[in-house]
């Protein structure tokens, strides 16, 4: 279980990328986070995978602290960034072998999950190029399946849809929902509102750094679709 | 529309916050230690350059030859257009990353053109200004201030580097079209800059003789250039003897080769950076092999992937044991010279063991990946913080690599100096403790100034490889902990014998990697937890 208790940043000492921001996620939840630009979704994601500092409050998973035990926090959890910055001096099969090196997957484990995710986003076959010939979306399944292969027990997701065809993304959300049944928690950021309302169990909807709504995303939406009430929320000053 | 595209370009390139990595008015005790540090490294330049070219100025006055000072000011220009033109130009002319975002706006493409070649030019001559500032100042000095002279130097030295920048930009789209046709493109693109730099090194020491300002050897090799190569009479001419005449040759045929060189580059440009770096995509059958290591030999690895994959990196950071080993084999062959060539490197007279000792040392503080290896993650650090790598082990990992680029061939160089020079075993084993040693203080010391001074907010490589702070530090610290052993080496001479002096060295070295590394190991995961992704 993942609990954010009350987390507070700012990047200037002025505003408040985050503000108190309180959530929690069960295990195997599919957790969808929204907000417009700007709003704290990828300050609040960085800080859950210890990417950045926060001022207040704490994140705790499975009973470790990002603060004081982030090292055992990072070893059950994948982050993935909005954008797929990788090392380019690596072949993709590099970047894999050293990720599986870093999680101390031995060699059974690591071509099972490389095989297995790598044929299903169809890049089995350029593994063995630098990652530099690779394109925008070809380098997003490569984080992808760089996440997935060690198994985590919390995915944090910013904006994983971009850049994906849509087989791709098709294939992305299967995952998703195949893992979360393993009892997988996942947390992800996105735009793309009818993705949450068809695939998460809950939902939080994050405004100037401030949760403004979350819960079950059924009770959230009641009859009204997701796009009114994110712009309901959006219009309220 | 021409101003505005300088403007823009400028801010990204040069401004404070990007050449220092951090904004100086958040973090005063960071601005003032980097300021102290900076201006050490200016005075120590241009005390040493300073002197040399000032005692070099007096010996050329007394035989009526001070215009001689123009040829070296020339040359030393024109090496540094070479140099950096044959970095640059591919990046700044030919293969612009942020192609896409100006192609679709309504500008000339000549416009973005010109912008590109003004920030490459106003670069190059900032740099060569402050290099060859020794020499104009001691060329004026010994020859007489004067306004038209200095005013006829601003014109002459404005047009010197624009052949070089003509014939380096070719050089280098060259150089890049014909290397990316292989699969190993840079590798083979940092062996022909290296053979290309060792060409000019043992060039330039063949001609030399050995005198007591080691400057006096070059003088042969300058006047043959400015008579093999007209600019560099036009412009001694011009300065010296304030002529009208050779003035009007070098601007005339300046200029319009130029102004040629921009009108015809136009659609070469535009074909380059349309086209942009192939990526050559081939799916392969061939089964992927797997292998497990550890978290370290994983970074380590990382780390050599990085190295060899930019040739600025590797170029800059690895000139070092490149130098190393290439004067450790020619002294096999030229031993009676190498004594000669290390006293005109050094610029002491020293017994050969403490000159040999010197260069080793001076090339090992050359090898500075730990001082922006950290920086040159970028983009990509966001992986390392996310992983759950310990920050030590990180740190550990590029100082190993460092130790792994320089200590090996240092060791090898011993072992060819001790046969060419006769060194006796046991003096031989005590300098490759000594420098295994100081080759781990210098990967230390690097690393902590890399953790003072990250820099992952960059456009090119060469941001970071050779104007960050760190690159700055790491290199002028290395040379500070030469200065402490060589005082040390000064201070004992006249009392111990050369292998106890070394010994006592090793100890030295040993006191001052102790609270290095206990630093490192205290500090990083604090400083690595400040650091933004």
């Amino acid at each position: 279980m993942l609990e954010i208790k009350e987390v507070s940043k700012s990047y200037d000492g002025i505003k408040q990328a985050c503000d108190k921001v309180s959530l929690t996620i069960e295990e195997g939840d599919l957790f969808g986070f929204i907000g417009h630009n700007g709003a704290g979704k990828t300050t609040l994601l960085k800080s859950i995978a210890g990417i950045i500092n926060f001022e207040s409050g704490d994140i705790i998973f499975d009973g470790f602290s990002i603060k004081t035990n982030p090292i055992e926090v990072k070893k059950l959890i994948a982050y993935i960034p909005d954008n797929p910055d990788i090392y380019e001096s690596l072949t993709g099969i590099q970047y894999l072998e050293f990720i599986a090196d870093v999680f101390k997957l031995n060699t059974i484990e690591r071509a099972r999950e490389v095989d297995k995710y790598a044929t299903l986003f169809e890049i089995i076959n350029v593994l063995n190029n630098p990652i530099s010939s690779y394109s925008h979306g070809m380098k997003q399944k490569l984080v992808i399946i760089s996440a997935l292969i060690h198994k985590p027990k919390l995915l944090l997701l910013d904006e994983p849809f971009v850049g994906l065809d849509p087989k791709a993304s098709f294939l992305l959300k299967e995952v998703f929902m195949n893992i979360c049944s393993k009892g997988v928690s996942i947390f992800f950021s996105t735009h793309v509102l009818e993705v949450v309302e068809k695939l998460c169990n809950k939902v939080a909807i994050i405004k100037q750094g401030k949760i403004v709504a979350q819960g079950n995303t059924q009770e959230i939406i009641m009859n009204k679709s997701l796009e009114n009430i994110f712009m309901e929320i959006a219009s309220e000053s | 529309m021409y101003k505005k595209l300088t403007r823009l370009f400028f801010k990204e390139n040069f401004s404070i916050k990007r050449l220092l990595g951090f904004d100086f008015r958040k973090s005063k005790t960071k601005a003032i230690l980097i300021g102290v540090a900076i201006f050490y490294g200016i005075a120590v330049f241009f005390g040493t350059l300073g002197y040399l070219f000032f005692d070099l100025g007096k010996i050329l006055k007394d035989l009526g030859q001070e215009q001689m000072l123009l040829s070296f000011l020339t040359v030393y220009s024109l090496g540094l257009s070479v140099v950096l033109i044959l970095f640059r130009a591919s990046g700044y002319l030919f293969y612009y990353k942020d192609y896409d975002n100006l192609a679709p706006l309504p500008i000339h493409p000549r416009t973005i053109l010109l912008a590109k070649m003004t920030v490459m030019l106003v670069m190059l001559y900032v740099s060569s200004f402050i290099f060859t500032l020794p020499i104009v100042f001691s060329y004026f000095y010994w020859s007489g201030f004067n306004v038209l002279g200095i005013l006829f130097y601003l014109i002459a030295f404005i047009c010197i580097p624009l052949v070089p920048v003509i014939v380096m930009s070719f050089l280098s789209l060259l150089i890049a079209i014909a290397t990316s046709k292989f699969r190993r493109s840079k590798i083979i693109n940092i062996i022909i800059i290296f053979a290309l730099f060792i060409g000019i090194f043992m060039v330039s020491f063949s001609v030399n003789d050995v005198e007591t300002n080691p400057l006096t050897g070059q003088i042969d090799l300058f006047a043959g250039i400015s008579n093999a190569y007209p600019p560099v009479r036009w412009f001694m001419n011009a300065i010296h003897q304030q002529s009208f005449v050779d003035l009007f040759y070098l601007l005339g045929s300046h200029v319009i080769a130029f102004t040629l060189f921009i009108i015809l580059i136009q659609g070469l440009v535009q074909r380059t950076n349309q086209r942009g770096v192939r990526a050559n995509i081939r799916k392969q059958s061939k089964p992927v092999r797997y292998q497990s290591k550890s978290v370290l030999l994983a970074l380590v690895q990382k780390e050599f992937k990085k190295f060899f994959s930019s040739t600025l990196y590797a170029v800059n950071s690895g000139i070092g044991p490149v130098m190393l080993i290439v004067l450790s084999v020619a002294s096999l062959f030229y031993r009676s010279q190498i004594e000669e060539i290390l006293l005109q490197m050094v610029g002491a007279n020293l017994d050969i063991e403490i000159l040999i000792l010197a260069f080793i040392s001076f090339c090992i503080a050359m090898t500075y990946t730990t001082a922006i290896s950290l920086s040159l993650e970028g983009k990509n650090f966001w992986i390392l913080k996310s992983l759950p790598i310990k920050a030590e082990t990180i740190v550990l990992s590029k100082i190993i690599f460092n130790l792994l680029m320089c200590v090996p061939i240092a060791i090898i160089s011993i072992l060819m100096f001790g046969i060419s020079i006769g060194i006796g075993a046991i003096d031989q084993l005590i300098l490759i403790v000594l420098v295994v040693v100081f080759a781990g203080v210098i990967s230390t010391f690097d690393a902590i100034v890399n953790l003072h001074t990250p820099k992952f907010d960059f456009v090119n490589d060469a941001e970071v490889v050779k104007q960050s702070a760190g690159a700055f530090l790491g290199v002028f610290g290395g040379f500070t902990f030469i200065a402490i052993n060589g005082f040390f080496y000064f201070l004992l001479s006249d009392t111990l014998s050369y292998t106890i002096i070394t010994l006592l060295m090793i100890f030295l070295n040993f006191a001052m990697l102790a609270p290095l590394v206990y630093y490192v190991k205290v500090k990083s995961s604090h400083l690595f937890a400040k650091m933004k992704a």
